[in-house]
Formats: C-alpha cells, sequence, structure tokens
C-alpha cells in the first residue's frame, strides 16, 4: 500500500507541474486566500490591541490601588500611606511590568491671563516609563528629571489656553491636608502632545513637590501597574486584596468601562471580517478547484479508459488537490508572516488622525506573528480546500469513460 | 553768638548729611520703601469709606463700601450702596474669605477654583483682597530710577517674584512718592507685556496723612474697561474691636462707629 | 457578441454561480457595512447631540469660544414662533448660563447653572428624562434646582435639601438665591453630572439680572437631518438680528473628529477588502480562460480576431459583475431593511453606546452613498482588472491555443 501511494504521490506531484498555469493559478487563490485572513487577522488585532493601550496608557494602567473613597471623591482627604513591605514584594514580582506611586489631585491652574481646573498629578517619571504616555509624549522643553523636580509639564492645548510658554511660571491652587489652600509657582518645564482631553486636564509635577505642596509627607494617592500579561490580571488583583484588603483595588475594566466596551465592539468586528474574508477565499477556492478539475475531465477520463481504477484515479486526483492546497497555504503563510514582520516597527497610522482634531491620537499598531493561529487558519483552510475537492472529484472520476470522452472539450 | 566756621560748616554739613541719608535709607532698601507704602496704606489698623466705580465701554456702576482692616492678615468689607447690593460683605481672616449675602443670610466660604474670579464685578480678584501682603513677600525688589515730580521724588520699585512664589505675574513695577505714596503699580505678564495697572489719580490728605484718594485698576489690553476707589472717609491706626472680624459679625453685623 | 458572451456563461453554471456569488456576497458585506456605519455614526449623533446640546444652537457671535453671561439677546415670541415655522424645526428652548457658587453648610463648589424652560427643554435635552431622583422641573417660575449626581454628592444634598446660589448677574450685580433641591439626574457623563446644575429660566433671568434676555436658543428637529437642512432658511432669518447659528460640528467637535477618524480607519478595511476580492475574481476568471484555451482556439481558427475573443471575454466578465452586483446590492438592501428595523446586537455595543443613554442596538441606515458606494468600486476595480484577461486572449495563437492540455 505504501508503494502504491507514494507513487501516487509522486504522479501527482508531477501532474502538478504538468501544467503550471494551472497549478499556478490555484496556488494563487489559495495563497492569497490565506494571506488576507492572515494578514487582516493580524493587524486587526493588532489594532484592538492599540486602542485598548491607548486607553490604558491614559493614566489608567491595567490596574489601580487607592484609598477607599478615594475614586468617588479624589482630594488629599483620602490619601493613602506609600506601599509597605507586603504590597511591595507583591508588587516587585516578575509578573508586574512597571508600578508607580502617584499623586493626583484636582487643582487650579493660574496664568496672567486665566484660570482653569486641571488634575495635578505628582510622578516619579522614571516608573512612568511604559506606564503611561507621559514618558514620551514631551513635545517641546524638557520632561521632568526626577520626582523633585521643580518644573511642571502642561499639554500643549492648555499652555496655549493659557498662553503661557516653556520656561514661564504658573501658579497651581489646591487644597492642602488640613482643608487650607495649598498654592505654588511652577516653572513650566515642558509641553506634552497627547489626546485633547488630557492635554486639557492633566498637568505633571515631580511627586515630592506635591507631596510637600500639599502637606501630605510621604502619602500618596493612588499606585499604577501594568502586567506583562493582561490575562493573569485577575488572579493578581485576587492576591492584591489578600494583602491590602481594607485598599480599594480595580482593575481597568471597572476603571474605564467604556474602553472595555470599545475593546469588546472591536472583537465583535474582528471575529465579523474574518467571516467575511473567509467567505470571499472560500468562495474563490471552491471555485477555482472546480475549474481545475472540470478541466480535466477527458483525461481523466482517458486514463479510465486506459484501465486505472476509478478509486485510484480519485485517490490521485485527492492528493494531487490535498498537495497544491497545501502548497498554496504555505505560500499564504508564508507571504503573510513577511507581511507582519514587516511592520514589526509599528505600522503607523498617525496620517490617518492629520487634519482633524486628533493629532496625538495617532494609532501605531504592532501586528505580532501568533504561531498557533497561523498554523489553526492554515489548517483549516487546507481542509476546506481539501473538502471542496471531493464531491466533484468523485462525481468526474465516477462518470461512464466514454460519455466523458465524447463530451465537447468547453 | 560768634559760632566759629568751622563748626557752622560741620553743622550744615551735619544737615545736609541729615537731610540726605534719610532719603539714602530709603534708597538703599527698595523691600523696605514697599513695606513702608504698605504701612502707609493701611496702617496697623484702618477704617475706610469708599466708593467703588466699575466702568465697561457699554455701561456703569457705583457702591458703596466700608472697610476695616486689622494688621496685615485680616479686613472686612461691608456694602451699603446701592440698595440692590446694600448688605453684602467679605471677611478676610487669614489666607481665608468669606462671603454674605443678605438675600441668603448665609455665610459662604469662597473655594480655591474661585480665588482668580472678579470681586463683585470689579476689576480686583477675591486674590487680590487676600494677597496684599504678598508684594513684599513674595518679590526681590530692586531700585529702577529716582525722578523728581514737583515737590517730590518718585521712586521706581522693580518688583521680580521670587523662584517658587505663587505669583503669576513676570514682574511687577511700582512707583512710590518719598512720602510713602504709591503713584502706580503696573503687573506685567511672563513675557514682560504690562496687562493691568494700579494707578493713582488724585492724592490728597486723608485721616492726617497724604493718600491716593482716587485709585483705577485697568485692564490695558481692554480699552474703556476700569475700576475706580475714591476713598471718602480715612481712619487710620484706631482702635477696633476683636468682634468684627468674627464669621458671626459677618452674619449679624453688631453697631458699629467711629470711637 | 452578447448573445455569444451570454451563452458561454451558461455553459458551465457552476462556474459561472460561484463567481456570482464571490461577487454578491462582495457587494452585499459592503452594503451591509456601509450601511451600518452610516447609521451607528447617525446614531452616535443624534443621542450625543440630544444629551443636552440640540441639533443646533442660536447664539451671539464669539459666545462659543468665549461664553460670558453678557453676550446675550432679548428672547421674543415673535422669534421663536419664526423659527418653528421654518420645516424641519419642531422645538426652540431658551437658555441662559453662568458659572456660579452653589453651596450648602460648609461646602461651596462652583457649578455651572443653566436657566431652562421645563417644557421646552424636555424636547431638546435627555437629561430631563435620565433623573436619578426626585422629579425634573416642572414650575417655571419656582425656587427649583436639578443637579447632577456627583455634584450633589459632593455638595452633601439629596432630593429636598436647600442650596445657596451665588454668582454674578448679567449687569455685575449679586446674584443670590436659595433653591431647593427637586431632582438629582445621572447622565453618566462626568463632567455633566460633576458641574451642571437646571433651575428655571424665568427665575433665573430674575436673580442674574438679564432684563429678559437670554444666552442662546437651543434647536430641535425630527431628526438631524432634518434640522441641518433648516439652517440655510435660520441663517436667513437670522442675519439682521445679529446671531448666528451653529451646527452639530461646531457644538461636538470631539464626536465630529472621532468619526472622521473611525471613517479614515475603515476606509483602510474597505480598501483591503476590495483588493482582496478583486484578487480572487482576477483569479477566478483567469482559471475559467485558461480552461478554454483550447475552445477560444478553435474560435480564432474559425476566423474570430483575436481583439474581439478579448472584447467576447471582456463582455463576459461585465456580465458576470452586472449580474452579481444587482444581486449583491439587492441582498444588501434587503438585510439592511430588517436590521433597520431590528438592529444588530454585537458584544460590547451596549456598553459602548450607554455613554450617551442610548441602546446598544446598532441599526443600519440605507442610504444612497452605502447602496452604491461599495459596488460602484468594486465594479470599477474589477472592470480595470478586467484588461488582463483581455490581453492575455487577445494575444493567442489559434493553433497553440487548440493544441493546449
Amino acid at each position: 500500500m505504501m508503494g502504491k501511494s507514494g507513487l501516487l504521490a509522486v504522479m501527482g506531484w508531477r501532474n502538478l507541474w504538468r501544467n503550471p498555469r494551472r497549478t499556478g493559478l490555484i496556488l494563487v487563490a489559495v495563497g492569497i486566500g490565506v494571506w488576507s485572513t492572515l494578514s487582516f487577522t493580524a493587524l486587526l488585532q493588532a489594532w484592538s490591541a492599540s486602542s485598548l493601550q491607548t486607553a490604558l496608557i491614559d493614566m489608567t494602567g491595567q490596574g489601580q490601588i487607592h484609598a477607599r473613597g478615594y475614586l468617588d471623591n479624589p482630594g488629599v482627604a483620602h490619601r493613602m500611606a506609600p506601599p509597605r513591605a507586603s504590597l511591595k514584594a507583591l508588587l516587585k514580582r516578575p509578573e508586574v511590568q512597571q508600578w508607580a506611586s502617584r499623586v493626583r489631585v484636582p487643582a487650579a491652574i493660574q496664568s496672567a491671563y486665566e484660570t482653569l481646573p486641571v488634575s495635578l498629578i505628582g510622578i516619579d517619571p522614571a516608573r512612568e516609563q511604559g506606564l503611561s504616555f507621559i514618558a514620551t509624549a514631551v513635545s517641546a522643553g524638557q520632561p521632568l528629571a526626577s520626582a523633585d523636580s521643580p518644573g511642571i509639564l502642561l499639554g500643549r492645548e492648555l499652555a496655549r489656553r493659557l498662553r503661557i510658554k516653556v520656561g514661564q511660571r504658573i501658579v497651581l491652587m489646591s487644597q492642602d491636608a488640613n482643608g487650607a489652600l495649598a498654592e505654588r509657582g511652577f516653572k513650566v518645564n515642558g509641553l506634552f502632545s497627547a489626546t485633547r482631553q488630557a492635554e486639557k486636564r492633566y498637568v505633571f509635577v515631580g511627586i515630592r513637590q506635591a507631596q510637600s505642596m500639599l502637606g501630605i509627607g510621604q502619602s500618596i494617592t493612588g499606585i499604577a501597574f501594568n502586567l506583562h500579561n493582561i490575562n493573569h490580571l485577575s488572579r493578581f488583583l485576587g492576591q492584591l486584596r489578600q494583602v491590602v484588603p481594607k485598599l480599594d483595588v480595580q482593575s481597568w475594566e471597572t476603571l474605564r468601562p467604556v474602553a472595555k466596551a470599545v475593546s469588546q465592539l472591536s472583537n465583535s468586528f474582528i471575529l465579523m471580517w474574518i467571516f467575511i474574508i473567509f467567505v470571499l477565499m472560500a468562495l474563490g477556492i471552491v471555485n477555482t478547484l472546480l475549474m481545475s478539475l472540470h478541466e480535466r475531465v477527458r483525461e481523466l477520463a482517458l486514463l479510465q479508459a486506459l484501465g486505472l481504477r476509478p478509486n485510484l484515479i480519485f485517490t490521485q486526483v485527492m492528493m494531487e488537490s490535498a498537495l497544491v492546497v497545501l502548497l498554496g497555504v504555505v505560500l499564504g503563510m508564508v507571504l503573510a508572516a513577511v507581511t507582519v514582520l514587516a511592520f514589526h516597527n509599528g505600522l503607523n497610522l498617525g496620517f490617518l488622525a492629520r487634519g482633524s482634531e486628533w493629532l496625538g491620537a495617532g494609532q501605531v499598531l504592532y501586528p505580532r506573528l501568533n504561531i498557533s493561529q497561523f498554523l489553526g487558519i492554515g489548517a483549516l483552510i487546507w481542509v476546506l480546500g481539501f473538502t471542496a475537492s471531493l464531491l466533484p472529484a468523485w462525481r468526474i472520476v465516477h462518470r461512464v469513460p466514454i460519455e466523458a470522452i465524447n463530451r465537447s472539450p468547453s | 553768638m560768634n559760632v566759629k566756621p568751622s563748626v557752622r560748616l560741620a553743622f550744615a554739613v551735619g544737615c545736609v548729611w541729615l537731610l540726605f541719608s534719610n532719603v539714602a535709607l530709603a534708597a538703599s532698601d527698595p523691600t523696605a520703601l514697599v513695606k513702608a507704602m504698605l504701612q502707609h496704606w493701611r496702617g496697623d489698623s484702618s477704617y475706610t469709606e469708599i466708593t467703588m466705580r466699575i466702568h465697561r465701554p457699554d455701561w456703569q456702576r457705583s457702591m458703596q463700601l466700608l472697610s476695616w482692616t486689622r494688621g496685615k492678615q485680616d479686613a472686612l468689607v461691608r456694602f451699603i450702596a446701592p440698595p440692590g447690593d446694600s448688605g453684602n460683605a467679605t471677611l478676610k481672616l487669614g489666607p481665608s474669605l468669606w462671603l454674605f449675602n443678605p438675600k441668603l443670610s448665609q455665610v459662604i466660604k469662597l473655594p480655591f477654583s474661585m480665588m482668580a474670579q472678579n470681586w463683585m464685578g470689579s476689576d480686583f480678584s477675591y486674590n487680590d483682597l487676600a494677597k496684599s501682603e504678598q508684594i513684599v513677600t513674595d518679590y526681590t525688589h530692586t531700585f529702577g530710577s529716582v525722578k523728581e515730580h514737583g515737590k517730590h521724588q518718585i521712586f521706581t520699585v522693580v518688583s521680580i517674584p521670587k523662584p517658587n512664589a505663587p505669583v503669576v505675574w513676570g514682574k511687577v513695577i511700582l512707583n512710590i512718592r518719598d512720602d510713602d505714596v504709591l503713584l502706580d503699580e503696573t503687573y506685567y505678564d511672563q513675557n514682560m507685556k504690562p496687562v493691568r495697572q494700579l494707578k493713582t489719580l488724585q492724592v490728597s490728605s486723608l485721616g492726617g496723612r497724604p493718600y491716593p484718594v482716587v485709585m483705577r485698576m485697568s485692564q490695558l489690553d481692554k480699552p474703556g474697561t476700569w475700576t475706580e476707589l475714591h476713598y471718602t472717609k480715612g481712619v487710620f491706626n484706631l482702635q477696633l474691636p476683636g468682634y468684627l472680624f468674627t464669621l458671626s459679625n459677618l452674619r449679624n453685623p453688631r453697631p458699629w462707629n467711629i470711637p | 457578441m452578447i448573445a455569444l458572451a451570454w451563452r458561454n456563461l451558461w455553459r458551465r453554471p457552476h462556474r459561472t454561480i460561484l463567481t456570482l456569488l464571490a461577487i454578491a456576497f462582495a457587494c452585499l458585506v459592503m452594503v451591509f457595512l456601509l450601511s451600518l456605519q452610516v447609521g451607528t455614526y447617525a446614531s452616535i449623533k443624534e443621542s450625543s447631540l440630544g444629551l443636552f446640546d440640540g441639533y443646533a444652537q442660536i447664539q451671539k457671535p464669539g459666545y462659543l469660544r468665549d461664553p460670558n453671561i453678557r453676550k446675550s439677546f432679548p428672547h421674543t415670541g415673535e422669534m421663536v414662533r419664526s423659527l418653528e415655522a421654518i420645516t424641519g424645526i419642531s422645538t426652540v428652548a431658551a437658555r441662559a448660563q453662568s458659572y456660579a457658587l452653589l453651596s450648602k453648610g460648609s461646602h461651596s463648589l462652583a457649578a455651572m447653572i443653566v436657566g431652562v424652560q421645563p417644557g421646552a427643554e424636555r424636547r431638546v435635552s435627555r437629561i430631563t428624562a435620565m433623573m436619578r431622583s426626585g422629579h425634573y422641573l416642572r414650575n417655571p417660575k419656582a425656587a427649583e434646582i436639578v443637579l447632577g449626581d456627583a455634584l450633589a454628592r459632593n455638595l452633601g444634598v439629596s432630593v429636598g435639601s436647600r442650596v445657596t446660589l451665588l454668582g454674578m448677574g448679567r449687569d455685575g450685580s449679586v446674584a443670590a438665591d436659595i433653591l431647593n433641591v427637586v431632582g438629582v439626574f445621572s447622565s453618566g457623563i462626568k463632567d455633566i453630572d460633576r458641574q451642571l446644575a437646571e433651575m428655571p429660566l424665568l427665575r433665573f433671568q430674575t436673580d442674574f439680572a438679564m432684563l429678559g434676555k437670554v444666552n442662546l436658543l437651543v434647536l430641535s428637529g425630527d431628526s438631524l437631518g432634518s434640522v441641518n437642512g433648516a439652517l440655510p432658511a435660520i441663517q436667513r432669518l437670522l442675519k439682521p438680528k445679529g446671531l448666528v447659528v451653529l451646527d452639530w460640528q461646531k457644538l461636538e467637535p470631539g464626536v465630529k473628529g472621532m468619526i472622521e477618524l473611525d471613517a479614515r480607519t475603515s476606509l483602510l478595511w474597505y480598501a483591503a477588502l476590495v483588493i482582496v476580492a478583486v484578487a480572487i475574481l482576477l483569479n477566478t476568471i483567469f482559471m475559467s480562460v485558461l480552461e478554454r484555451t483550447r475552445e477560444l482556439g478553435v474560435l480564432l481558427a474559425l476566423g474570430m480576431r483575436p481583439a474581439a475573443a478579448g472584447r467576447m471575454v471582456w463582455l463576459e466578465i461585465l456580465m458576470l459583475l452586472a449580474m452579481g452586483i444587482v444581486l449583491g446590492m439587492g441582498l444588501g438592501a434587503a438585510t439592511d431593511s430588517w436590521f433597520a428595523v431590528h438592529g444588530l446586537n454585537l458584544p460590547g455595543a451596549q456598553g459602548v453606546f450607554s455613554r450617551w443613554g442610548i441602546s446598544g442596538l446598532m441599526y443600519t441606515k440605507l442610504t444612497v452613498f452605502s447602496l452604491f458606494t461599495g459596488p460602484a468600486v468594486l465594479a470599477v476595480c474589477t472592470a480595470l482588472a478586467g484588461v488582463f484577461p483581455f490581453l492575455h486572449v487577445s494575444r493567442l495563437k489559434p493553433v497553440a491555443a487548440m493544441r493546449a492540455p
């Protein structure tokens, strides 16, 4: 049996290359189908992940810890102590990618021309790398050097409304730990670009400057963190809640319910698109295969007339089908891999935001090579192609040979 | 009597030296001059009656108010005319500002977010009321120039905000007369462009001292927009009862007369 | 020639039908998705505007950029009537507003106080129906106020409490009042719930010395489209009065930006879909041409000119396209009408749209744009791509073709 199938396989392979154009066209059909499905999936997933990332990097992070009551009424009255040994140990675990303490209170910012409400955020700049947008968003002047830096960072839009430039001074007013007015002059270190909302609402200072201005010593108002793998989040949150039962631990899903909904909606859309591409591609592949089989009716009938048993012909034809579809699938996977890797450094969709008010919200997509997904989809398409050839191949092979030969070759 | 020429000369020199030393003293410490100006303006305590006139390109309003100050920290202002504004009062106790409105018969603490708002619709903000001492504490001062004007010398003091001071201005330039009367105070933005100015339009005697009895605060980038203070009466360094600067008095004013 | 092309198509029904299905499917998808997008955008626009801003507003020039209570204008019955007479406008609601201090006990907060006409306001703003406790304003003259829930919470008031209002009137005098909290609303938008308070317009005008003037007129109609259509007539009416009318793009530039960004991004996906579809179609056509090489060779040998044979093939493509597109558009329109009534429930949609207070069902909206654009692009691209098979066929040599395997 092995010998026979081996022979059939070799015959099948050589058959394929006897008519390179036909084989080529099948390869192209399958290849395009696989390539488009895989690339689309990777790009759409990257887009969904990028949208989520854009939401999380807006000072949210994957999870946050606060004192109880802070989220309802964010102010120094609901501050918390800096993380103690047990909490710190948990945050220092390798599964945590970044974590940072912050002091965030409502404040008013004043220039010679305007007074505007803002959210004052005291940060440790080094710890915000990868956690929030501020680490990379400074577009003019200098970023904050350290947690002690005496300067302040404003959004470009806020600076425009205040009529303030880098190097000039503004006054920040807020309420201190005793309920009295806390105010201080800050020199503008730099301006940052981000979403319009962020530019209008956030101002950043060194965390220790914020603490001393508000008179809260070492206290903070919250901690934000990111894990390497967002799928481990709920387990980690459970562990956090055990270590600090008196504090309020929340995930991004409760902090940003709209981001969660958008993420879900994106996933639904992704599925829809993949289904669409799949159907389109399936129609194309089936059609191509059918046509190729029909074209070979005379040749197959001749083989039968020459004595080759229908079952063997059938097996051989199926082998050819299986081989060519497999080749096409592999070709498509390689092309898709190349496409994904080509955008390894990110596909910048910033040009889409140009001209609209969302300059600064430009998204960069990082498509990822998901091997199991690739193999899964590739296998699925291979099975599809194989199955699509079954019925027509069976019907063609079992037709009466004379009839077939007499058929006009059209 | 027959004084020796050398003694007379020494005496003359001594007089001249004394004359100039006063000026020299003041001229050597601009901060002291600014302090002296504030002290002259408010005394250790003061009671003043003021007509406030708010002028805009298309309308104008006039109000009358009474003002008590105690030291550098406390002040009470009560409006007595016109009837629509009568009874409104503002109390400053240390850094906090409290408002009273007779229609509400309620005392309200001003939140920090409203500190930059205009006070009673004028060109003075609540900050101006609350931080009158700021010109001394939060700036460093240098002399600009000295000018002669009639019988007086006028000192120009350039005030630059200290590094972390909560001041929005780039600089403030004051022109103070040699008798400690403030002639004008000009506020510059961070680009050193003049934005608002408090100018004395008339100096005459009030409460026994030369006083800027008519002052105008104007917005330099908005022509026809200013507020004028006309001082009609002033008593300085008088005894003020403690109850005057309390919340309960703000709500229920006890009768008070100039002692 | 046309008859020949037609018969050619139906000699291999399976092949033709499969290709037809592919074309129809691609068209169906594009019509459906575009209609879904158009419908969703319309939903988003109407709900975000219907929450508080209204479909259009009439203001004094410069008020939008720099709101100042002094930028006001008289509110005459005659103007309201002439506005309501314009087709497309159903309600005109007047408002006057200012930032003022609200306080209760020792808590005082700055809030945006808006004087409204309770009856008209119900027809232009959905907030009136989002009361979490108590009820919305009823009496145009009473000392009543409704607040956002976060504002109420931060002030420490609830239904039945009294709050003090302190602000500055239009003429600079002190505006002061004591109002009863009759309701607390929850719009879901933090900025609104933390800062907005509404009171009856007549009382606002008395407190703030408005002398019967208002700061803006909010316009509403059957739909955003009907109001947009009425804008030119409104502009003509307002010109002599020195007022301006602002459309939704000026009122909600954030929504406009978001829709633009989404539209441009989806353009990418649609372009990719068209490319993939055209590639697959082209491939199919080439396959069929290849399969018919012998037959074409016979035709050429019989005297048909190569270019004519090429044209015949091209005609077949066009006929396939025409049938497929018509089928696709028909199916697309049918699907649309079903979803336009029943709505599409995608997981996650509820969460996204709840922020504007509407349900999560996504409705499609069939417009000329959504019906024709996708299929038209597909048709043009495929017809152009048909050049390649045309060229291939017109270069066939009869003898070589007849001998093809």
